[in-house]
């Protein structure tokens, strides 16, 4: 069947184009309020510290307050620690308003 | 003839779009995008707000954690705290001036810390300088987001509002990496920025340190029958020494009884280009050291007058991976730090010769 006033392209397709075009554009809107929240996103990181103890061994713990590299450390005989470093944890999603981190369960 | 659904479609459709089509001439769509950039920036910028207030809220925590006084006030006095550069249109004497300008600066902050916290050591006080330059820096972008932003609503100077806006991403990607960095410094973790100090130390072994300059440090050890005279800032609080001051004092030392080093090699971090891997090492000429100028053409100008060769060696971060905690990647790169060192001094210079290396970098989590 042809459209109104003899066009090529039948109504029905016009219909459809037109609400593409709407749904693209909410599709953006609703992408671009979003972007708040993600804007939120804070990576975190879990440090660990490296020990080299008096037999030469070397042995790894999590960070604590007061670890410091050619610092001693109590955790084995002639113990001083010899690096520090950090790695990334699972990205931790903000809550509302970007103002309360939600932790979650972070990746060894 | 009754209308159908598909007639009053079209119709609304070809009347939206000759409206529309009327709208842009008369530049709504102008007005439209410039009150969505508007929206956008609002939003980051409360975000930025958020930040500033956090930072300047943990540093107060820090002091007072650690038996600071007058807390708010120092926090106050120093978010807020500037340095006016020196005229450089006249630029004979500008790097001297430019070194009295940090040195004013310095004890300033340091000054003002040491009597807001009587009772803590060194290494705090140095901690809380860097927490508080931190809370200071996203104040700063804050402002100037704010300013910009009201600036161009008031003259109505879209191109601002857009340059702005598109610019948004990086502010704060930037004040993110600085609002970590500030809880990363007060734990004391060594940072990306610690990879030259850490080569230092590393080349040290177990050697004694001395105090050469404010605030730096210096070992000597044999590395393949060559004597090595290691330099890096005092840890591990957070400082960055004066390298520069310090190798121009061992080279004038050596000078006077009759011995030239055969190499200054610097050891530093370098910001990598995208796509490059973090912890890739590269070497060159020249001093491999970021700060203004003060520091940096010390190394130059003691290379130059007893002729000495100024190489460089960097491992590659990026600017987050500098100033936030050294990751795993940058750690491992130290290693093949030192042993590229080992390489140059071998390849390069003889048996006996001395040899000054200096680790430049922030020795935060670093010591000796």
């Amino acid at each position: 069947m042809a459209g109104v006033a003899g066009n090529a392209v039948p109504d029905w397709v016009q219909s459809i184009l037109l609400l593409a075009s709407l749904g693209a554009i909410a599709y953006l809107m609703a992408r671009q309020a979003s972007e708040a929240a993600r804007m939120a996103e804070q990576e975190r990181v879990q440090a660990f510290t490296e020990i080299e103890c008096g037999d030469g061994s070397r042995k790894t713990r999590e960070f604590r307050s007061g670890d410091f590299v050619g610092g001693e450390a109590a955790d084995c005989p002639g113990g001083r620690v010899v690096g520090i470093y950090t790695v990334k944890v699972e990205e931790e999603k903000a809550g509302r308003r970007g103002l309360i981190p939600v932790k979650r369960k972070s990746k060894s | 003839m009754a209308s159908s659904l598909p007639d009053w479609i079209s119709a609304i459709s070809q009347l939206a779009f000759l409206a529309i089509f009327l709208l842009m001439f008369l530049g709504v769509n102008q007005r439209l995008q410039v009150y969505m950039w508007r929206g956008d920036i609002k939003s980051k910028l409360a975000f930025l707000e958020w930040l500033a207030a956090n930072a300047r809220d943990r540093a107060k925590e820090y002091l007072a954690k650690n038996k600071g006084r007058r807390v708010d006030e120092v926090v106050e006095r120093l978010s807020d705290f500037f340095l006016i550069q020196p005229v450089d249109i006249e630029p004979v004497d500008i790097i001297r001036r430019l070194d009295h300008l940090f040195n004013v600066r310095r004890l300033r902050v340091r000054g003002l810390l040491s009597d807001a916290m009587p009772e803590a050591d060194a290494v705090t006080r140095s901690r809380a300088e860097v927490v508080l330059e931190i809370a200071s820096a996203l104040n700063f972008i804050y402002k100037i987001v704010r300013h910009l932003l009201r600036y161009g609503e008031k003259t109505k100077n879209w191109i601002l509002l857009m340059q702005l806006q598109l610019l948004m991403p990086l502010i704060i990607r930037q004040a993110k990496t600085l609002y970590s960095a500030q809880e990363h410094f007060a734990q004391g973790l060594p940072v990306g920025d610690g990879a030259g100090p850490l080569v230092a130390y590393r080349l040290a072994g177990g050697s004694q340190w001395r105090s050469v300059e404010d605030e730096t440090v210096a070992a000597e050890v044999e590395l393949e029958g060559r004597r090595l005279i290691v330099v890096k800032a005092e840890g591990p609080g957070s400082s960055v020494g004066r390298p520069g001051a310090a190798v121009e004092k061992i080279v004038e030392d050596l000078a006077k009884s009759g011995v030239k080093p055969a190499m200054i090699l610097t050891v530093d971090a370098a910001l990598k280009l995208e796509g490059e891997d973090t912890g890739s090492i590269a070497e060159g000429v020249g001093a491999a050291i970021g700060d203004p100028g003060p520091e940096k053409i010390r190394f130059e100008r003691v290379a130059a007058k007893y002729g000495i060769p100024l190489r460089a060696l960097v491992i590659k971060m990026s600017e987050e991976e500098a100033i936030t905690g050294m990751s795993k990647e940058i750690y491992q790169a130290v290693d093949k730090a030192v042993e590229r060192v080992r390489e140059i001094v071998a390849s390069e210079t003889q048996p006996g010769d001395t040899v000054i290396v200096a680790g430049i970098g922030n020795t935060s989590g670093i010591g000796q």
